[in-house]
């Protein structure tokens, strides 16, 4: 029997547990760099969302008519409803303002994918310009991953500001191809163009068949400068290379040129995250601007959204269960409760066992992978392993 | 260790060939038998139905793959293309009994509502809607040339490659819509983080089909 439409689903068991610890984790390190919880609506007017988002974005909405009669969408990009949040709530004098999540987002998948919906931890930091929130950010990013065991994931760090510089003195067909092209993944389509179209000088196309090919650790920066460096910096990658090479994250950075993700909802530096360098795709973040021009302000941003599950399974979820099993016989339940607090009070975890027959609680707590048994009824605990006894006061030394 | 995936199937010695002419070792390939993970020096190959490879590789499962432009574009997986090989060289499609040709040399709105038969769904739709016309499709993976005989489609929608199983059961082509052959795909993120160590290997792909390769061919 279904019990969830196709491409959601319930999640429970160890991944949930691991999940929940993720958020925690994260939330809590964003909220000690002084970042705000926000918790954003489940449904976005439509019109918004389709002003705003890139057109391969626009695709994979769900949309849907609120009973009100609004046109909305379910949720599809929470850096949205964090703009409108911001517009309502707060005065430009009161920038920069911080803020962090952890919600779902709502698309339609590519294939093979089939979730409809994915739960989404990250930041914002609005009304900052300049290198020191990207910095502020990505270190806080790689902070988190750290604080979740995740010390070989890996960011693949773009400037999407790159792309329109090179392509500035391109016809503006052959520009808006070649960009279509690169954010399509359609490389050979890209060269093809590059290598065959008119109006590109031959300086031009020597720069641009390279540009997709400049990608590795940040030495690559050196190399990339004398190639694309004339038309355009790159001293804001090197400035953030360099800051998180001073944080101790040299190892974990990767430089990727010919990365542009979104152009024209990203402006400045982007990035990719991954567990590992062979490992799966966390999630993703950059810098934006002309999403704040809608909601009367003037200035840029910059964020992240790491995938909740992802990072999850990318902690491999083991199965951690209760170390203690508690049972009270024809005590009455509070004596179970009372001691269960002490238990919850020194952060050992516990279940109650109900059950009237001590052996079948016993055996149900060896079922269950619990350390413990704990009779309170004749005043004794059992390591379940090895048949040892003990006091009941004495279980948590003994954990 | 770089790990690339092959389809099985028609196109199979084709990537050998090119994966031989790139200079990678092929030993143990040409002798796959019923293996579908060959591991080969300092790369692993992993061997699979063309219509999978675009799984193997937007999952990560990969980094880099042959496959046919029919199976990418079908598949709509997140992939990157690398390159077009032009290897394996064929084209899709519209093909039907010629009187139907008279209707596509007409208003779309005579195609309106086609049967179409084709193991190529999410193409077939795609291509005919960039015409203004809403077509039903009929799934079929073989003999789809059948499908306009039997009174199941009013044509069909595949890859021909000589036009002579077609002219075998009465079909003609009535439009050709997009050429294929093999391209070498790679996922984003296989890209992104370990170009180091497959750039040697596009390159080499590269430099062997750039150079019209020593056995080079052409399906038509």
């Amino acid at each position: 029997m279904n019990i969830t439409p196709r491409g959601c689903a319930s999640i429970g068991g160890e991944l949930a547990r691991c999940m929940e610890e993720c958020r925690n984790k994260t939330m809590g390190m964003f909220a000690s760099y002084g970042y705000n919880p926000f918790n954003p609506a489940e449904f976005q007017l439509l019109e918004g969302v389709m002003k705003n988002l890139p057109r391969r974005r626009r695709e994979r909405i769900i949309s849907l008519n609120s009973p009100f009669g609004d046109p909305c969408c379910m949720r599809a990009d929470i850096t949205l409803s964090a703009l409108s949040y911001m517009a309502l709530h707060y005065a430009p004098e009161e920038f920069p303002l911080r803020l962090c999540y952890a919600d779902r987002v709502f698309a339609v998948p590519r294939p093979p994918r089939e979730n409809l919906e994915d739960t989404q931890v990250g930041v914002e930091l609005l009304g900052w310009e300049g290198i020191g929130s990207d910095v502020e950010v990505l270190a806080l990013l790689m902070k988190a991953l750290d604080s979740l065991g995740l010390t070989e994931s890996v960011i693949v760090l773009g400037d999407s500001s790159i792309v329109p510089r090179l392509f500035a003195n391109l016809p503006g067909n052959i520009a808006d191809q070649l960009v279509e092209r690169l954010q399509n993944g359609e490389y050979s389509a890209y060269c093809r163009i590059v290598n065959g179209a008119d109006g590109i000088t031959e300086a031009d196309r020597e720069i641009l068949s390279k540009l997709p090919k400049l990608k590795g650790p940040d030495e690559i920066l050196d190399g990339a400068e004398e190639i694309v460096g004339s038309r355009t910096p790159l001293h804001s990658l090197r400035e953030i290379c360099s800051s998180l090479e001073h944080l101790g994250y040299r190892d974990r950075v990767r430089i990727d040129l010919g990365f542009i993700r979104d152009l024209g909802y990203y402006r400045g530096p982007i990035f990719n995250v991954y567990a590992s360098g062979d490992g799966g795709f966390l999630g993703g973040g950059g810098r934006y601007e002309g999403l704040l021009s809608d909601v009367r302000f003037s200035c840029q941003a910059v964020g992240f959204g790491l995938s909740l599950r992802e990072l999850a399974l990318a902690r491999r979820p083991e199965a951690r269960p209760a170390r203690v099993m508690i049972w009270s016989g024809n005590l009455s339940p509070s004596e179970s409760l009372r001691y269960a607090s002490g238990l919850a009070e020194r952060g050992i975890s516990f279940e109650i066992s109900w059950n009237p027959d001590d052996l079948e609680s016993r055996n149900f707590a060896v079922s269950r992978g619990c350390r413990w048994w704990v009779n309170l009824r004749d005043d004794y605990a059992v390591d379940v392993s090895t048949g040892g006894r003990t006091r009941p006061d004495s279980v948590g030394g003994a954990l | 260790m770089p790990v690339i995936a092959l389809p099985t199937g028609r196109s199979f010695d084709s990537c050998v060939e090119i994966i031989q002419g790139a200079g990678l070792p092929v030993g143990r390939l040409k002798d796959a038998g019923r293996n579908l993970v060959i591991d080969e020096g300092e790369y692993r190959f992993l061997m699979g139905k063309p219509s999978d490879i675009p799984t193997l590789v937007s999952q990560g499962v990969a980094d880099l793959a042959l496959v046919g432009s029919d199976v990418t574009e079908e598949s709509d997986a997140d992939l990157t293309e690398l390159l077009d090989t032009g290897r394996g060289r064929c084209y899709m499609a519209v093909a039907g009994p010629e009187e139907l040709a008279r209707r596509f040399s007409g208003h779309a709105s005579s195609l309106m509502g086609l049967r179409v038969g084709t193991k190529y769904q999410r193409t077939a739709r795609r291509t005919f809607a960039a015409w203004g016309v809403q077509i039903r499709t009929l799934y079929l993976n073989g003999s789809v040339e059948l499908a306009p005989a039997l009174g199941l489609a009013d044509c069909i929608f595949d890859i021909v490659q000589t036009g002579g199983t077609l002219r075998a059961n009465g079909l003609a082509v009535i439009k050709r819509t997009a050429e294929v052959s093999l391209r070498l795909v790679a996922g984003f993120g296989a890209l992104q983080l370990r170009w180091g160590s497959l750039r040697s290997v596009v390159e080499a792909v590269e430099d062997f089909v750039s150079s019209g390769g020593e056995n080079g061919e052409n399906a038509d």
